[in-house]
């Protein structure tokens, strides 16, 4: 059975159609990308899927259950996690707020523990703390732990992006453009990171990316949108000999 | 509650308990002079303690919703006004004692909290203020419509309370009592600063898309600061009530609020101890100032814009910059020999 499913999704914002009658499926682990030339409509479908717009017709399916009409933070509840194109950091807050963020939905405590600050709440802060910084430390951004994000290079706050998105254990997770800002060692380094995290957690990830290199090496199966329009899937060796990705994609790419 | 488990927690390493001890050890020194200190002092030194304390409460109370939280709010005098009118009302017409009384207008006025925290879910920034002064208007024409319970234009008096069976008639006892609830005040925020609670304020201000992806929830965290805030107000409102014995309505208009916004846009927004800086500093300065007579409010006036202009980050913003040009100066002087 498919863990995932985006079920005839259409995303229009006035009369332009972003997204036209998507259908997908996703099984249970592994990596499976989302590409498309630029202005296909990736980042717009996984708005969608995460409730930051709402799908115009169609369905979203999270094992089993249908999120597309929840609220984001419900979403993000039911399992859904993401990164953002650009890193749509809490800028003039450190890098470690920034990651403890991500341990939200973990929280071990109550609103009254918060604001009375018991002794079990410094104890699930310390916690948070140290779950952060084995995130830093993982992504090899400790030094920075303390710095405002807004001073970090783009790479970094890239890196901090995935590494908050990563701490909210998530079972799904997209991550938009994971490796944009990244020299070609950094992007090989976090990639691994990704991969090791998402088989030791047994996570799904959504992987979307207009950097066809990348994505070849990273993803299991893929998916290619073009216009809005989901116009091919497979494994990457199928989709290097496919014509309609060749014509759509790689054409467009050879153009720019 | 999502069922996965999060992703590699250690044991504790009493990181934060660490850091939480060396903030109260560098708080030892304010807390022992405003102890130790006051004693020496005339009466009117506790007024104006007393007074500048109850404003550090309700600064405190604000910075959280504008400072953190990001939401615009002119009408925090509204829920001073509701916390002061509640805890004189219970203890005169019903009789409760006020150290049930006071914490029921805090009460109170958190649920009215409530009620302007949905606007809040709509409206933004200017608009968001807007909304806020009509309500600070409403209530406004509420206490002149309402003379059995607020004495309507007229006012009406406020006594102090009783502790331990003694009237705390004496300005002292009650500055103690004021200290008491604004150090609780002040811990409070700081604990919530340091929390998840405290991060999703942070962060709805930040990036409201980012905050709901970790699954933030947003209306929640925004009344949830409405209510905070006007909680704090509240109970301010029923400490300044006994601290000046006579509630005047005219005490809650816009000018009041707006003093409100700049003791923590002066002390430092999203900063704990902005706040206290601000609302102290503001509500002595005046006092200095009373020296230069008709010229008093000009003084101050620009007194502000300089602050402003010179500190954009506030007061508070000062310290580092104080730090860094000792470190500065001293890397000279080693530098000179």
């Amino acid at each position: 059975m498919s863990y995932f499913v985006v079920e005839r999704a259409s995303v229009w914002f006035g009369g332009v159609h972003a997204v036209s009658d998507v259908s997908f499926r996703v099984p249970k682990g592994g990596i499976h990308g989302l590409i498309g030339p630029n202005g296909a409509g990736k980042t717009s479908l996984v708005n969608a899927i995460s409730g930051m717009v709402s799908l115009s017709s169609g369905k979203c399916i999270l094992d089993g259950r249908e999120i597309q009409a929840l609220p984001p933070h419900r979403i993000a509840e039911a399992g859904v996690g993401r990164t953002f194109q650009h890193a749509e950091l809490f800028s003039d807050q450190s890098a470690l707020t920034n990651v403890a963020s991500g341990l939200f939905k973990h929280r071990g405590t109550t609103f009254f523990q918060d604001i009375l600050g018991t002794p079990a709440k410094w104890r699930a802060e310390s916690r948070v703390c140290d779950a952060a910084d084995a995130m830093l430390r993982m992504f090899g951004i400790y030094g920075w732990r303390d710095c405002l994000v807004a001073d970090l290079p783009f790479g970094i706050q890239k890196k901090v992006d995935l590494a908050r998105a990563l701490l909210t254990g998530s079972p799904f997770l997209m991550l938009d453009e994971p490796t944009s800002g990244m020299d070609e060692a950094e992007a090989q380094d976090v990639i691994g990171i990704a991969r090791r995290i998402a088989r030791e957690h047994g996570l799904t990830l959504l992987v979307i990316e207009h950097n066809m290199k990348v994505i070849m090496r990273l993803a299991d199966r893929i998916h290619v949108l073009d216009h809005g329009e989901l116009i091919a899937e497979g494994t990457p060796a199928e989709l290097q000999t496919d014509p309609r990705v060749i014509e759509a994609y790689l054409g467009t790419a050879a153009h720019a | 509650m999502s069922d996965s488990a999060p992703i590699a927690v250690p044991a504790v390493s009493g990181a934060v308990p660490g850091k939480l001890a060396r903030g109260l050890r560098v708080a030892l020194l304010p807390i022992a002079i405003a102890v130790l200190l006051p004693p020496f002092l005339g009466s009117y030194y506790h007024f104006v303690a007393s007074l500048a304390l109850i404003n550090v409460i309700i600064a405190v109370g604000l910075n959280l919703l504008t400072g953190n939280a990001g939401q615009i709010s002119m009408c925090q005098a509204s829920f001073m006004a509701i916390g002061a009118y509640t805890t004189s009302y219970l203890t005169t017409k019903v009789g409760l004692s006020y150290w049930l009384a006071m914490p029921s207008g805090g009460l109170l006025a958190a649920l009215l909290g409530v009620a302007l925290g949905f606007p809040a879910l709509r409206f933004r920034g200017f608009y968001l203020a807007v909304v806020t002064l009509g309500f600070l208007e409403i209530t406004q024409i509420l206490v002149e419509q309402l003379p059995s319970i607020t004495g309507g234009v007229r006012g009406i008096s406020a006594s102090r309370p009783y502790l331990f069976g003694s009237k705390l008639s004496n300005d002292l006892a009650f500055y103690y009592v004021v200290f008491a609830i604004s150090l609780l005040g002040i811990w409070c925020a700081i604990s919530l600063l340091r929390s998840p609670t405290g991060r999703a304020f942070d962060a709805i201000r930040s990036s409201e898309a980012a905050a709901q992806s970790l699954g933030m929830p947003l209306a929640r965290t925004k009344i949830a600061a409405f209510v905070i805030a006007a909680f704090y107000a509240g109970i301010g409102g029923g400490l300044y009530a006994s601290l000046v014995g006579f509630i005047d309505p005219l005490e809650f208009g816009v000018w009041t609020s707006i003093r409100h916004v700049v003791f923590i846009v002066v002390g430092g927004l999203g900063s704990v101890v902005g706040s206290i800086v601000g609302a102290v500093a503001l509500t002595v300065l005046p006092e200095l100032l009373r020296g230069f007579k008709e010229y008093n409010e000009f003084v101050f006036g620009s007194l502000l814009l300089l602050v402003l202009v010179l500190m954009p980050t506030g007061l508070v913003g000062l310290g580092p910059r104080v730090r860094s040009w000792l470190r500065r100066r001293a890397d000279h002087m080693r530098d000179d020999k």
